[in-house]
C-alpha cells in the first residue's frame, strides 16, 4: 500500500472496531481519492478525529441499529452527561473551606444521580421515562420547599424545569421511538 | 412541516438528485454546485452522510471496487426527495420574494 494509505489506515484506528470493519476501507478510499497523489490534509485529519469521537460517543450512548431518540430528549441526555461532568470536576478541583478535608461526597453522588437518569432515559422503557420526569419534579419540589420563595425557588430550579419541559416535549416521539426499536 | 435543511445537507442531498454518488464524487458534486465556496472534508462528509442515513434520508445504492479502492454509492429515497423538494420549494420562494423586493427598492435585479 502507498505510503499515504499507510498513514490514513494508522488514522482510522480511531474509530471503533465495528465502525471501521463497516466503513474503514470506504472511507479510506475517499481520504485517498481527495489527497490526490499528495499526503493527509490536515483539514481532513481533523474533521477524521472529531468524526471518529462522535461515532464512539454515539455508539456509547445507543446501540447501532436503534432509531435515534428524538431531539428534546436528546438533548436532556447530553446535559445529564454535562451535569455529570461538572459535579465530579467539581469533586475533583474544589478542594472545600480551610477547615475540610474536601468539598464532601456530595458533587460526586449527584454525578452518579445524573448519570443515572441519562441511563435510565437510554434504557427505553415507558416507566422509567416517566420516572426520571417524576425525580425532575421532586428535585423541583424539593428546591421550591428548600427556598421557601416560590420565585427564587423556580429560578435555582430552572435547569429541572427545563428538563421536565423539554422531556414532555419529546414524550410521544420517544414512545414512537421504543415502539420501533421492540 | 419538515425541518429546514442546513447548506451542507441541502447541498449533498442535492448531490444526489439525478444519480447515485460515491463519498468523493459528492465531495466534488458539492463543490461545483457551489461555485468552491463548500469545500466538505472527509471526517464532515461520513458524518453528514451517516446522520441522514438515520433519518432515512439517503441510502446505499450499490458498490464497487474501483483500483482496490471501495466505492459506496448512495442516493435519495423517496423521504429524501420529498424532503429535498421541500426545502428547495422554500429557498426558491424566499429567493422570489428577495428579488421582487429589491425590483420594488428600484435598481435591482
Amino acid at each position: 500500500m502507498s505510503d499515504p494509505g499507510r498513514r490514513y489506515r494508522r488514522w482510522l484506528r480511531l474509530y471503533p472496531e465495528p465502525y471501521r470493519t463497516a466503513r474503514g476501507e470506504e472511507i479510506l478510499s475517499t481520504l485517498l481519492d481527495s489527497a490526490g497523489g499528495g499526503g493527509p490534509a490536515w483539514r481532513d485529519l481533523l474533521t477524521l478525529v472529531l468524526h471518529a469521537a462522535r461515532v464512539r460517543i454515539g455508539l456509547i450512548l445507543r446501540r447501532p441499529g436503534r432509531p435515534p431518540l428524538p431531539q428534546p430528549v436528546r438533548l436532556v441526555t447530553w446535559l445529564l452527561v454535562g451535569s455529570a461532568a461538572a459535579a465530579w470536576a467539581n469533586a475533583v478541583f474544589d478542594r472545600g473551606y480551610p477547615m475540610h478535608r474536601g468539598p464532601g461526597p456530595g458533587p460526586i453522588v449527584a454525578g452518579f444521580i445524573f448519570l443515572g437518569l441519562n441511563f435510565l432515559l437510554q434504557a427505553r422503557r415507558r416507566w422509567l421515562f416517566m420516572l426520571v420526569i417524576g425525580v425532575f419534579g421532586l428535585f423541583t419540589a424539593s428546591i421550591l420547599v428548600d427556598t421557601r420563595s416560590i420565585v427564587a425557588g423556580l429560578v435555582l430550579a430552572s435547569p429541572y424545569v427545563l428538563c421536565a419541559l423539554l422531556l414532555i416535549a419529546g414524550r410521544k416521539r420517544y414512545m414512537r421511538a421504543i415502539s420501533a426499536s421492540a | 412541516m419538515a425541518p429546514e435543511l442546513r447548506e451542507p445537507t441541502f447541498l449533498i442531498l442535492t448531490a444526489l438528485a439525478d444519480a447515485p454518488r460515491h463519498g468523493y464524487g459528492v465531495m466534488q458534486e458539492v463543490e461545483r454546485l457551489s461555485a468552491g465556496r463548500t469545500r466538505l472534508r472527509t471526517g464532515t462528509l461520513y458524518a453528514a452522510l451517516d446522520r441522514l442515513s438515520d433519518e432515512g434520508l439517503i441510502e446505499v445504492a450499490r458498490e464497487e471496487v474501483v483500483e482496490g479502492r471501495l466505492r459506496r454509492y448512495y442516493r435519495l429515497t423517496g423521504a429524501g426527495g420529498t424532503s429535498l423538494d421541500a426545502e428547495s420549494r422554500r429557498r426558491m420562494s424566499v429567493s422570489r420574494e428577495a428579488l421582487r423586493r429589491l425590483r420594488v427598492a428600484g435598481g435591482y435585479a
